[in-house]
């Protein structure tokens, strides 16, 4: 009974929230929904027993997508487009998601070959193999090693998303007699911190620092991992950005790039001496599995974490050149 | 109706509703976010369809952690696109910001 | 566990809890950012020390009941440091008019902000030159 008005809470509040973001009329409140969206997922993630997910949720979908919203929607002029439409406008939309949930759900939830009725086969095979695979958490064993390939392109995808990045600037560049130069428009507004919120995040850089540190050593045997924790350094990133204590962040710096590079060509180097020399590939030699796992996530997180707060933070030679 | 199959059709109806924000909205970024609402709609599903087994099924979370990342990775290109092309229109209608002056007609 | 201490932490978990819904009525119904602000930080913490000791005396050690504690000060800090900043932050987009107010209310506000010392209310007017800030509603 508890339990069911805790599922029929969180899901209200999804789809409330869902649909707040959508049609909230300003923008920034459409936003704000957004990420209490994201929090009210992590929360549902940890009621459906993935605490992992609920992790990467709260950090990476609430936090650092709601961070990169924020930011662009301060290229929106004023005034504001105005999204809100007439329920008519929004009517056969409307209809036509209320009839294709009714059919999907009548499909999947019931008859002999529900997809409820199926017992997939794979769970029985990680518990069969996770002794053999160096860590001991499922989740982690499956992303580092069962599922490797899978964490290889994410990597690499990561690195693609900021090469797509680099390729636009933040802001209208303008010609002048010795080069370009951002615009009057887009310059940042330099404001002075203001020193109780230096001295907060004084306070919060260092333990989202040591949450990470402690994410990435305990994924191999509770809920944690490279990604969870990158996503956390990143967020100690965007933290000290704000009150503009970050050290500069460019990828013109060579330590820069190797950190971003070095976990997808790490992974990369793995793999092809695993096809290579050992069994085959992303076969991971049985005496040093456990090492060679932490050694990559180790490089990963750190991979992640500068990505990610390139992203969010964006690349400080964008702004001074 | 177990949970499973009540969160199986949350996430189905998190996924229609940023199907519907995609269709109906005309502004970039809250087709962005319409976008991600689709995507965490398919993690509901996919975790919803995790719960099937005794000890939750790691494959299946295993690929909605990997999908979050690739859905972060995805949405900051997207928003600065949105927000590039945002600040481009903007640009054309004001041509004079930047001129060079030599550029600028002399007085014959 | 005794009935007594469960009771207890249900009765400390519910007057947090009555606590967040009273923020979130004043969320919803005060008129202006500031009384909003307010209205929701005061609550927030407040039914939070309370959520938090409700839960750690049903905690299952001294390592959960410290972490709750650790946890309810990062919240209070954070709150207080948000709300603080939403509240320049308005200040500053658009001052209080003291001329729209009562006289005594005018009065109040331009001797409470010259004790201070605080120009920022003053004297900054919405004057941004980049129009391409977006200005959403701050309501």
């Amino acid at each position: 009974m508890a339990e069911l008005v805790l599922d029929i809470t969180l899901a209200v509040l999804l789809l409330s929230m869902a649909w707040g973001a959508l049609h909230a009329p300003i923008i920034n409140n459409g936003i704000g929904l957004f990420v209490a969206f994201g929090i009210v997922l992590a929360l549902t993630w940890a009621r459906l027993g993935a605490p992992d997910l609920a992790l990467a949720e709260a950090a990476i979908g609430a936090g650092l997508t709601g961070v990169l919203l924020l930011h662009a929607a301060r290229a929106i002029p004023v005034p504001t487009a105005t999204t809100v439409m007439r329920p008519l406008q929004m009517m056969p939309s409307i209809l036509l998601i209320l009839l294709v949930l009714g059919l999907l759900t009548v499909i999947t939830s019931s008859g002999p070959d529900s997809v409820f009725q199926q017992t997939p086969p794979l769970p029985d095979l990680v518990e069969e193999r996770i002794a053999d695979s160096g860590v001991e958490h499922p989740v982690t064993a499956v992303l580092m090693n069962f599922r490797a390939w899978d964490t290889l392109l994410e990597l690499f995808v990561l690195l693609l998303a900021l090469f797509g990045v680099r390729q636009l600037f933040p802001g209208q560049r303008v010609i002048t007699r010795t080069g370009t130069q951002l615009s009057a428009a887009d310059k940042p507004v330099k404001v002075q911190p203001w020193p109780p919120l230096m001295a907060w995040m004084g306070v919060l850089a260092p333990l989202l620092v040591l949450t990470g540190g402690y994410l990435l050593w305990h994924g191999s045997t509770a809920p944690g991992g490279a990604f969870q924790a990158g996503a956390i350094l990143a967020a100690a990133a965007a933290v000290l950005h704000l009150i503009q204590n970050l050290p500069a962040l460019r990828w013109s710096l060579w330590p820069v790039r190797a950190l971003i590079c070095g976990g997808a060509l790490l992974f990369l180097v793995v793999a092809i001496s695993t096809a290579w020399l050992g069994a085959g590939w992303l076969h991971y030699p049985q005496p040093g599995n456990k090492l060679l796992i932490v050694t990559i996530e180790v490089i990963a997180t750190l991979s992640i974490a500068v990505t990610l707060a390139l992203l969010v933070t964006g690349d400080s030679d964008d702004f001074t050149r | 109706m177990n949970s499973g199959a009540f969160y199986l059709s949350v996430g189905m109806a998190v996924f229609l509703i940023g199907l519907h924000g995609l269709l109906v909205l005309q502004d970039n970024l809250r087709r962005v976010i319409a976008v991600n609402l689709m995507g965490a709609g398919v993690f509901l599903v996919l975790v919803a369809l995790a719960t099937r087994t005794d000890p939750v099924d790691p494959v299946l979370q295993a690929l909605a952690v990997t999908g979050l990342v690739v859905a972060i990775s995805a949405t900051a290109f997207a928003l600065r696109l949105v927000s590039a092309r945002i600040r481009h229109q903007q640009h054309k209608t004001k041509p004079d910001d930047g001129r060079l002056s030599s550029h600028k007609d002399k007085p014959r | 566990m005794s009935n007594l201490a469960t009771a207890l932490s249900w009765i400390l978990i519910a007057a947090g809890i009555g606590f967040f819904l009273t923020g979130a009525l004043g969320l919803l119904r005060f008129p202006d950012i500031f009384t909003r602000l307010h209205a929701v930080t005061k609550t927030d913490t407040a039914g939070m020390g309370l959520l938090a000791a409700g839960l750690a005396i049903q905690a299952a050690d001294l390592l959960d009941t410290l972490l709750l504690l650790f946890i309810w000060f990062l919240v209070m800090g954070s709150t207080s440091i948000s709300c603080q900043l939403l509240a320049r932050y308005s200040l500053e987009r658009d001052p209080i008019d003291e001329f729209s107010l009562p006289n005594e209310q005018a009065d109040s506000i331009k001797t409470g902000i010259s004790k201070t010392g605080s120009k920022s209310a003053q004297q900054i007017k919405p004057t941004r030159e980049n129009a391409t800030q977006g200005r959403g509603d701050h309501g």
